[in-house]
């Protein structure tokens, strides 16, 4: 059996095969040539005298591009390789193959190859849940090319193969008779194109040809040019560098652009089943990767900003200013079977907008997007208090209108067991959960921010920091647990009663600052106490409440994305050694995975595993796992813009060293920040001393 | 039928600025197609504003619909992403103009034209 699956994209159009290059789906065999949500291959198997291949080895050359080692033979311990086999794939508005083999005897060979080809069109919805088909199949073959359609009413999907070698094509696949010199080799190309009709994504050819190995113009840039364009990191510590390294090599993989991106990328959500824009991922992300990439940010902002909400809908949950969760566009989503045309059921993305909009300013000094993009931001605003406010108690509170298809959980801990009281039980809703309401502060602080210095309106501003300041002085009140010293989870739907779960969402509020300074040193004590720090980084959920389990998906488990927010805040509140403990022990663990992050691993205590366990996911690399190493950076450096300048300091722990991370782009041109490790981090499993700072020095110069 | 078609582009072409457009900048033409014959409708955005005639010339963004389904989106009875997923709007130019320009139709009114006869998430077998 070949089970190992590999996986190339390019955008939302991606292939998952097996090793041999082959595709087989089953209802739970969710391989095939995806593309906007369609699988348009269900199968694809190469044979040769009707026998399948052996795999050799894969090579995986580029995110978009595989190639396949194979021989005949029945998978025995001898391999009988008079005959080898190379499929070379290219991804792009479906694929192009370079089929080639080679004849190793000293005699001609008389060969039968044949490609089966099939596809079901499935929407990827159907591949998850195991749905059937509405519509109806069409298969002919038409001047020697094989077309798989699929049809319901207007909508239309099609496949189209087509080989470069003379080949007899019938409506199951291509076969070749051929005839093989000795020590001589044979080769086709093969064409895979995907058609939509009507939408202006119809193509004749696959982005790539023969020869053809960089990426096309709708890819803005090829890897190299991406990595070049980087900041450059230099340290003593070599594994830091190489998970830099895969962090932007993934990010580049998840570029998206998407059809309202003016042919440029923002972070998609994760490989390959979330390849399409998420308001909240892209956000995340965008916020993380801003001191390295800032066009993602920029990106995000205009695309989000272009799909922002515009009316009551309960079906999408769309209100007016309201920033989209999730965007697809598959058959479901076209017969509103699914609410994702787009959906809009997410209420942190809002309020983070602004965050987001005002972050990038104050990196790029791109006044001209936050002045395109004042109404947004202005309906982004005015959609915390007019639309987010269901209980009518001032906070911001989620309950989907969509009650068939709409998401229960609208913030980040979307699970359905996730947001619980110390005891177990669950709230009811409307839920206003802890974050969100730090969101919203910090969305007002900085909407007031880039009222006053770029749209002119300094009334508007004085009302944003009005009700900010109100808002603080509130949610310190009523959220804050004053006998156990932290903050509560949630509000129930009473609008008062206290959700007592210690989680990590009290990270998150340090993030967004709308802590007491009074308060900051008790949450951090917990964030970084036995029962929510596992060693390897926070816990969602603290070891000891009702519903704690430490591989639940919120639970316990431990974040990599969550942990680099916190990071963050415990930066924004002056605990320099508690950042650069986190950003140590996430990188740790980075290192185990071969410097790719999982979405997250199990809150088992890292004295017992030596190494931390991954939690099951579908999809790696995962957008805001990758832009977690970055942020790390940004928070264990102390990156921070102030005015024209960035401000450099460093608090780094003693194992990394020295580190340099060069040509960070921003409205300063570039500039080089430099850090050397001076915070002792203790064993693994013992909690850290809060004696005060020996943070490195700080150092930063320009050019 | 198309009254709330006509009424639809009388009230967005009134030449102010529209907040749902932002600054939006950028022309379409929308052919509403019905029974053989064409009637393009056309719409200018500047900065936000749009202003609308018949005039058939090329635009940055043109839209081929049927006038029954245009008719529909005018009165909130369809939604235009969704149409345009299922093939029923075509398009050709920048998409984003139709992203900007779809925030204008109405909140769902009524029944929705396009429910399926499918039970949502139903599992096979």
């Amino acid at each position: 059996m070949a089970s190992q699956v590999v996986r190339i994209l390019d955008g939302n159009t991606f292939v998952v095969c097996d090793e041999r290059g082959d595709v087989e789906a089953s209802p739970t065999e969710p391989t095939g040539l995806f593309s906007f949500d369609t699988r348009f291959l269900s199968s694809w198997v190469l044979t040769i005298n009707g026998q399948k291949l052996n795999s050799l080895s894969v090579d995986d050359l580029q995110y978009f591009q595989s190639r396949f080692f194979l021989v005949p033979g029945t998978g025995t311990v001898y391999i009988d390789a008079k005959l080898s086999v190379i499929r070379e794939r290219a991804v792009g508005d479906g694929f192009h193959e370079e089929l080639t083999l080679l004849n190793h005897l000293e005699e001609p060979v008389d060969l039968e190859v044949r490609i089966d080809a099939a596809s079901d069109f499935a929407d990827l919805f159907e591949v998850k849940d195991a749905l059937t088909k509405l519509g109806t199949y069409n298969t002919r073959v038409e001047d020697g090319r094989l077309h798989l359609g699929y049809e319901r009413k207007s909508f239309k999907r099609e496949t189209i193969i087509s080989a470069s070698a003379p080949a007899s094509v019938d409506e199951r696949g291509l076969t070749f008779k051929i005839r093989i010199e000795a020590h001589s080799s044979w080769t086709t190309d093969l064409d895979v194109v995907t058609s939509r009709a009507g939408e202006g994504g119809t193509y004749t050819r696959p982005k790539y040809e023969r020869g053809r190995k960089k990426a096309r113009p709708n890819m803005e840039r090829g890897l190299d040019k991406w990595i070049e364009d980087a900041p450059r990191l230099e340290s003593d510590h070599a594994s830091l560098k190489a998970t830099y390294r895969r962090s932007l090599i993934d990010l580049a993989a998840l570029r998206f652009s998407p059809p309202v991106g003016g042919g440029k990328s923002l972070p998609a959500a994760g490989l390959p089943w979330f390849m399409t824009m998420f308001g909240r991922d892209s956000i995340f992300t965008s916020l993380q990767t801003l001191p390295f990439t800032p066009e993602l940010a920029a990106t995000t902002l205009r695309a989000l900003g272009s799909w922002q909400g515009s009316r009551r809908d309960d079906f999408r949950d769309e209100d007016p200013g309201r920033i989209l969760h999730e965007m697809r566009y598959g058959e479901m989503a076209a017969f509103e079977e699914r609410p994702h045309s787009p959906y809009y059921g997410a209420v942190d993305s809002t309020p983070l907008y602004v965050v987001l909009l005002d972050e990038y300013e104050r990196w790029t000094g791109d006044r001209k997007l936050v002045r395109d993009l004042e109404f947004e931001a202005r309906a982004a605003l005015n959609w915390i208090d007019e639309y987010a406010d269901l209980m009518g108690n001032g906070y911001i509170s989620y309950k989907r209108r969509n009650e068939q298809t709409g998401l229960e959980n609208q913030s980040w801990k979307d699970s359905w067991n996730s947001i619980a009281y110390s005891d177990g039980r669950l709230p009811d809703f409307p839920r206003a959960t802890c974050e969100l309401q730090g969101y919203a502060y910090d969305a007002k602080m900085r909407g007031a921010r880039l009222a006053r210095l770029v749209w002119n309106d300094p009334a508007l501003a004085d009302r944003l920091e009005a009700e900010a300041a109100d808002l603080k002085r509130r949610f310190n009140r009523d959220f804050w647990l004053a006998d156990r010293g932290y903050f509560a989870l949630a509000l129930d739907a009473d609008g008062k009663s206290q959700v007592d779960s210690l989680a990590s969402n009290n990270g998150l509020l340090l993030w967004s600052g709308i802590v007491d300074s009074s308060k900051a040193k008790s949450v951090v004590g917990h964030l970084m106490g036995p029962r929510l720090y596992s060693g390897w980084g926070v816990r969602t959920m603290a070891e000891g409440e009702g519903r704690y389990n430490p591989i639940g998906y919120h639970l316990g488990t431990v974040w990599p994305f969550d942990n680099s927010f916190i990071a963050w805040g415990l930066r924004r509140y002056g605990f320099k050694e508690e950042a650069a403990r986190i950003a140590s022990d996430i990188l740790d663990a980075a290192v185990l995975f071969n410097g790719r992050l999982p979405e997250a691993f199990g809150g088992y205590d890292r004295s017992l595993t030596k190494y931390p366990v991954q939690y099951p996911t579908a999809c790696s690399p995962q957008a805001w796992s990758t832009g977690a190493p970055l942020l790390l950076l940004r928070t264990m450096l102390g990156l921070e813009p102030i005015g024209d300048h960035l401000i450099v300091d460093p608090a780094l722990p003693a194992t990394i060293g020295h580190l340099e991370l060069l040509d960070i782009p921003g409205r300063w041109g570039r500039i080089d920040a430099y850090g050397r490790g001076r915070v002792q981090i203790e064993k693994p499993g013992t909690t850290p001393r809060s004696s005060a700072g020996r943070a490195g020095r700080s150092g930063g110069q320009g050019r | 039928m198309a009254d709330a078609t006509t009424r639809f582009f009388d009230r967005i072409g009134s030449g102010e600025h529209e907040p749902l457009l932002g600054r939006a900048t950028g022309s379409l033409r929308i052919d509403l197609h019905d029974d053989g014959k064409v009637e393009p409708w056309r719409v200018d955005l500047r900065r936000g504003a749009a202003t609308v005639s018949h005039d058939p010339g090329p635009a940055d963004c043109v839209i081929h619909t049927d006038a029954a389904l245009f008719d529909d989106l005018a009165r909130g009875r369809a939604n235009a992403m969704a149409a345009a997923l299922r093939g029923q709007l075509q398009l050709e130019g920048d998409p984003s103009l139709l992203v900007r320009f779809q925030r204008l139709f109405p909140a769902p009114t009524g029944k929705r034209v396009t429910s399926s006869a499918r039970t949502v998430g139903k599992r096979r077998g």
